[in-house]
């Protein structure tokens, strides 16, 4: 009998996060209909709510399955296979994910008083984007992958243009929009390679179909991986496919920016990870003997992040603009985590986990700058750096949770963002690729620079106003959970990295695993 | 070479796969809005050719209907109603255009190369397929049945998308 919807019924349950998502998001159009203008927000806490149903259905699935599930899991042997994977590199992913997502909610909840548009739309097109992200981490099927992509970038591109009346989110939206749809295309047609080579688009399988084509094809895996490369170094931010960045994160709302840059770049790390390793396995092992031919495609990931590091930390020291100095700081953030991708072929559980932990700091760390960007730039109506001028004095907590975040990202010690380079490093020495290693450590000083301006902008440099910035609870709580999470993680990283390895050791198992 | 034209059906997929570049470079590089319409039209139609010669004939019949049928038809309706027959400016620096125009030599040629190189390698036609209509719905509704749901979600997002940026605000009228 073959499987029909109405069969695998009792798969569904694997899916219920993104089922949650969909149907609060279908609920929150209605209710969006029915309300009048001025009490949209109802739908923002609504969309609030699904979110953290879903984060619920996550961690209860998650804690459900802790020690016996960190084997690749198939979802249903004759059913989906692997268009559904629930594996604890999924789980943490999405989790990650779905904070972001909840975080980036209470921001826009506030954004949008006092202004006029579509507010109900922003909160369920966050919700439709956000199931998009989480199937980019629940598949390791190129087709369930692609559209999961799509989902998660058509809102993205309405949302980044959402405030009509203003002239640079009409630009950023248009930007995104233009530049996003080359990404997929460039995305789609790597794609076909692979599943020309293979004959399969499911990456499980496609490693041994791969390694039988390889000898005579190797061009065409070159040709792949550069698309593929190509068009998910778009999604990431990453140099040279980062021009669309600054003026996206720029023009775009600043919850919308603080989205991209946080959920959006997860999930196309979460993407990557699967999509630009594990159909090259084979391609990478070859590299190492004596016979090979082709591009070293590990050293082409090692040099995208240096460029990263290098072009983001540089552009980022010539920025006043608050909003766009974080694009190029989050460009820089992207070289880091891809110092973990290029370090990952044939190596240890550990740097797959690495990079999982560098992803979850980085979540909290990015988003806590963002609500003090938004709450400093919208109170002063100028998103330059002297915005932030006397902040120390006028809401020292906010100015000390900002600190906090700043000194993560550039990674001080002591902070999450600290380990979260510690361990990225040390992994990618452990993989022969010291030489990235130190050239991380040496850009990461330049990165302190441009933190620090906003830090001396803050305590040493007198406010335009004496007036005290007023936070509302939600985006306070927000922002002390980020800064409590980047100090927490910071003292005891081993909280987090524990996980991290797991789930580092069952991604690793997904390359084992038999198709 | 020779081998791969003694077959039939390779010619026939040169035939179609060249009127079909030369209908696509059309809407490239062609000036007038109603021009690119159709040779977008013909560009689909070569589309639905190829998925003939692959032995899926419901894909072909699916893509004359959906494409040439509906989409083309969507198009040129537009065009009438919005009366877009101006043509776009090309203001493009010349560095620019250098620039694009290696990369894309670039990649062109990589690919000819790595096609050339491959040539008789792989089978043009896949043997063996179950390509009946049953066996099209059972790989829908079942082993992509996820992806076929996360489309349609694709879809209600796009349409909302759509509708936010082409909808005209009270303050804006």
């Amino acid at each position: 009998m073959p499987p029909t919807l109405i069969d695998i019924t009792g798969q569904w349950q694997y899916l219920l996060a993104e089922m949650v998502l969909v149907g609060g998001g279908i609920v929150a159009m209605i209710v969006d209909l029915l309300l009048p203008r001025r009490n949209k927000s109802v739908v923002g806490y609504f969309s609030l709510a699904i979110v953290l149903a879903a984060i619920t259905v996550v961690a209860v699935q998650m804690g459900r399955h802790v020690g016996g599930y960190l084997q690749f899991q198939y979802v249903g042997a004759t059913g989906w296979k692997n268009t559904v994977v629930v594996d604890l590199f999924a789980q943490l992913m999405s989790l990650i994910m779905l904070v972001g997502a909840l975080f980036v909610l209470v921001m826009d909840v506030y954004d949008w008083r006092g202004r006029q548009g579509y507010e109900g739309e922003s909160y369920y097109l966050i919700l439709f984007a956000t199931t998009g992200a989480l199937l980019m981490a629940n598949s390791a099927d190129l087709i369930t992958l692609f559209i999961g992509m799509e989902l998660l970038s058509l809102p993205s591109y309405v949302l980044a243009g959402l405030h009509r009346q203003n002239v640079k989110s009409n630009e950023a939206g248009l930007k995104y929009f233009l530049y996003g749809g080359l990404a997929t295309a460039a995305i789609l047609y790597g794609m076909s390679f692979l599943y020309g080579l293979s004959g399969t688009t499911d990456l499980v399988a496609m490693p041994s179909a791969i390694a039988s084509q390889l000898p005579n094809e190797r061009l065409f895996f070159d040709i792949a991986f550069a698309f593929l490369l190509l068009g998910l170094g778009f999604k990431m931010a990453v140099v040279p496919f980062h021009m669309w960045a600054p003026d996206v994160y720029e023009g775009a709302p600043t919850p919308v920016t603080a989205y991209l840059s946080v959920v959006s770049k997860v999930a196309g790390f979460a993407m990557a990870t699967r999509v630009l390793i594990v159909p090259f396995l084979p391609v990478v092992a070859e590299s190492t003997t004596a016979a090979h031919t082709g591009l070293p495609l590990v050293t082409i990931l090692a040099i995208v992040a240096v460029l990263s590091m290098l072009g983001g930390n540089a552009a980022a020291l010539r920025q006043r603009n608050a909003k766009r100095l974080f694009a190029y700081s989050s460009i820089a953030q992207a070289g880091y985590v891809l110092v973990g991708l290029a370090a990952m072929p044939g190596q240890s559980a550990a740097t797959a986990g690495s990079m999982v932990f560098y992803l979850a700091v980085y979540a909290l760390m990015n988003v806590g700058a963002f609500v003090t960007i938004e709450w400093v730039t919208r109170a002063a109506g100028d998103e330059s750096l002297a915005a932030f001028a006397g902040l120390g004095r006028r809401s020292p907590w906010m100015a000390f949770a900002f600190t906090v975040c700043l000194l993560s990202l550039g990674g001080f010690p002591i902070t999450a963002g600290f380990w979260g380079k510690f361990f990225l490093f040390s992994f990618a020495v452990n993989a022969q690729l010291s030489w990235l290693a130190y050239a991380g450590m040496v850009l990461s000083v330049i990165s302190f620079v441009y933190y620090f301006r906003f830090i001396r902008q803050m305590y040493f440099v007198r406010p335009a106003t004496a007036e005290t910035l007023q936070v509302d609870a939600g985006n306070t709580v927000v922002l002390a959970l980020c800064t409590v999470g980047v100090l927490f993680f910071g003292i005891v990283p081993n909280v987090l990295m524990g996980p991290a390895q797991a789930v580092g050791a069952s991604f690793l198992s997904m390359l084992n695993a038999v198709p | 070479m020779i081998d791969f034209f003694s077959q039939p059906t390779n010619l026939w997929f040169v035939v179609i796969a060249f009127l079909t570049l030369i209908a696509s470079l059309g809407v490239v590089a062609g000036e007038k809005v109603m021009h690119l319409a159709l040779n977008l039209g013909g560009s689909f139609a070569g589309v639905a050719a190829l998925f003939v010669l692959l032995q899926s004939p419901f894909l072909a019949i699916a893509q004359v209907l959906i494409y040439v049928g509906a989409i083309l038809v969507m198009i040129l309706f537009g065009l009438m109603l919005t009366g877009a027959h101006a043509t776009e400016p090309t203001g493009v620096e010349t560095g620019k255009k250098v620039t694009v125009a290696t990369a894309v030599i670039v990649l062109t040629a990589l690919t000819i190369w790595g096609v050339y190189g491959s040539a008789g390698r792989w089978p043009v036609v896949p043997s063996g397929l179950d390509t009946s209509l049953t066996a099209l719905g059972q790989a829908l509704y079942g082993h992509w049945g996820v992806a076929f749901e996360a489309a349609s979600t694709l879809l209600l997002a796009a349409l909302v998308g759509a509708i936010v940026v082409s909808r005209r605000e009270d303050d804006e009228a």
